[in-house]
């Protein structure tokens, strides 16, 4: 049975003019799940962050951590989270080692062994001062103080941004491994790859508003990409527009451009014997997934559109 | 005091020792220089007899209005040193004040110091008060610039224990300045609008107290009861000792002033 961590109902946010950064979010994540938060920029993902950390107060609704009022019992819930913000400023005069000292004494200790092992998996120098980090680098202090205490429920709004893929990938593993250990990550991003590696669950947010919560093998079910392929000779590009999964489809002088769903081999074995030069394939943004997902009729028929 | 937090004020101790170091190091030294400077005393009468000639605005803005008492070496002490150097103490108390949650939240470093399992009432008071005792400790360093320029001025010739009396009512004095600045930080968001009021605050109780003293029973005098200088009124200090009502007034004040500062950065969204 799944045990609630994160649970919200009716989470609104609203700033002057009655602009809603959040509307009525109800939400639950279970623990010892990755959970990823996904949604254009704009959406409300930070918002939610901060409502959840009671940096910001909600303008109608509630949410609840551990089972503990988000706003009552804030100092509780924050004794039990680990926090990375999307954009990490800190003190550029200090070093790391100072500030994660300053951490560890208002949480009241930490195991800096932990702190060192961390360090040293994430390929990080402790001793310089914040200003002469990389943009890389501040992510991976951020990533220290957030996971440095062992918290129970992780928070982190956009972590990888900043990072190189082979970061990436050791921190796609810790998070495999927070996992394993019982935390539970609640994951803000607008990199589907990102959350399609690690999460076992998505929550889609668009204009304030959730649009669903599904499992992420559900929802990348939908998946498709555009494929672009360049011919020798504009005599021979083909129109492909009764392959099956095929739709869109833009020619372009030698170019052809379609938007595919399913299986790459129908599309190859349309091509017969032409010449292809070069094959390009493009991952779906995350809006073009949402779209998919959710039906879009002009997406549902097959269509050529000839530029030249 | 349970939502006093050691960690976080021996934090902001260790991160602006040094800082309060420089400003005590230096004004000491700005004393000594005001104190040394001094001639002899035939000098601070021909000055004295310069001030009466002055319009009582002019010898309001020195710190005075009795030309007789600033021609001793108290008057002289009184105008420079507690006049004077209340508003540059004024100027840390500002950059201070700012410390405690404006800065952090315009650099947009509130939002991780508050994933910690902190309560905002614990950071602007445990904040305050670390800064409140370095701003004490920058009055004490220019206490011994003073007492060293005394020293070795031997035309002075003062009752150190009115210098000390003196020194001692620039405190609350000092923390109002301070306090203020913090409850400006907390109602708003953004530095310079928080600056700006502090500024406001200090320039505008420093120019009321002023002019009411150079127009005696005008309206503008009856207003001197609201500027904390008129409080302060370190000229009378030096001349009759302290007034313990008056350092209980600004005492209070200043706790006051945390206290709504505290109230206030609860109730509000932090900027981040």
């Amino acid at each position: 049975m799944n045990t609630a961590l994160i649970q919200t109902e009716g989470l609104t946010k609203a700033y002057g003019r009655g602009v809603k950064a959040l509307d009525a979010l109800t939400l639950t994540v279970n623990q010892g799940e990755i959970f990823g938060y996904l949604g254009p920029n704009g959406a409300g993902k930070t918002t939610t962050i901060k409502l959840l950390l009671d940096l910001i107060r909600p303008t109608a609704g509630r949410a609840s951590v551990f089972g503990l009022d988000v706003n009552r019992d804030s100092v509780a819930i924050r004794r039990r989270v680990g926090f990375l913000p999307g954009e990490l400023n800190l003190w550029d005069n200090q070093t790391s080692m100072q500030i994660i000292r300053y951490f560890s004494k208002v949480r009241g200790g930490v195991d800096l062994e932990y702190v060192h092992q961390l360090a040293e998996r994430l390929q990080f120098d402790l001793n310089k001062r914040i200003r002469a980090y990389s943009t890389g680098n501040k992510r991976k202090i951020g990533l220290i103080l957030a996971l440095m205490h062992k918290p129970e429920l992780l928070i982190l709004d956009e972590p990888t941004s900043g990072l190189d893929p082979l970061m990436q990938q050791i921190f796609n593993q810790m998070m495999i491994e927070a996992r394993t250990a019982g935390q539970t990550v609640f994951l803000s991003s607008h990199v589907l790859g990102e959350v399609q590696t690690i999460c076992d669950r998505v929550a889609i947010l668009r204009g304030g508003q959730l649009q669903t919560v599904e499992r992420v093998d559900h929802l990348t079910h939908v998946d498709f990409h555009w494929v672009t392929l360049r011919f020798r000779d504009t005599a021979t590009v083909p129109r492909l527009t009764n392959v099956p999964g095929v739709s869109e489809v833009t020619v372009d002088g030698r170019t052809l451009k379609l938007r595919l769903q399913g299986d790459f081999d129908p599309v190859l074995r349309a091509l017969g014997d032409r010449y292809v030069e070069d094959i390009h394939v493009q991952d779906p943004t995350l809006e073009e997934i949402f779209l998919t997902y959710y039906g879009n009729g002009a997406n549902n028929h097959a269509k050529v559109e000839m530029k030249s | 005091m349970n939502s006093f937090n050691s960690a976080l004020f021996n934090e902001t101790l260790r991160r602006h020792w040094r800082g309060m170091l420089y400003w005590g190091v230096a004004l000491g030294v700005l004393t000594w220089m005001q104190v040394v400077v001094i001639p002899d005393v035939d000098a601070l009468k021909d000055v004295a007899n310069l001030i009466e000639s002055m319009p009582a605005i002019v010898t309001a803005m020195l710190g005075t209005s009795d030309a007789a008492f600033f021609g001793t070496p108290e008057g002289y002490l009184a105008s420079q040193y507690y006049g004077i150097m209340m508003i540059v103490f004024g100027i840390y108390a500002v950059i201070s004040g700012l410390n405690v949650t404006a800065n952090d939240e315009e650099r947009g470093i509130m939002d991780v110091q508050m994933s910690l399992p902190i309560t905002r009432t614990s950071l602007v008071l445990s904040k305050s008060v670390a800064y409140g005792l370095m701003l004490i400790g920058v009055i004490a360093f220019s206490f011994v610039g003073l007492v060293v320029g005394v020293a070795m001025t031997p035309a002075l010739v003062v009752d150190m224990g009115r210098l000390t009396l003196g020194t001692l009512n620039m405190i609350p004095g000092s923390l109002v300045m301070l306090a203020f600045t913090v409850l400006a930080g907390t109602l708003f968001r953004r530095r310079g609008t928080a600056a700006g009021a502090a500024a406001l605050f200090i320039f505008g109780s420093y120019f009321l107290d002023t002019l009411g003293r150079s127009a005696p029973g005008s309206f503008v005098d009856s207003l001197r009861a609201i500027s904390f200088y008129s409080y302060y009124d370190g000229t009378n200090v030096i001349q009759n000792g302290l007034s313990i009502p008056n350092i209980a007034l600004l005492s209070v004040l200043a706790v006051g002033l945390i206290g709504v500062g505290m109230a206030a950065y609860q109730r509000r969204d932090i900027g981040v």
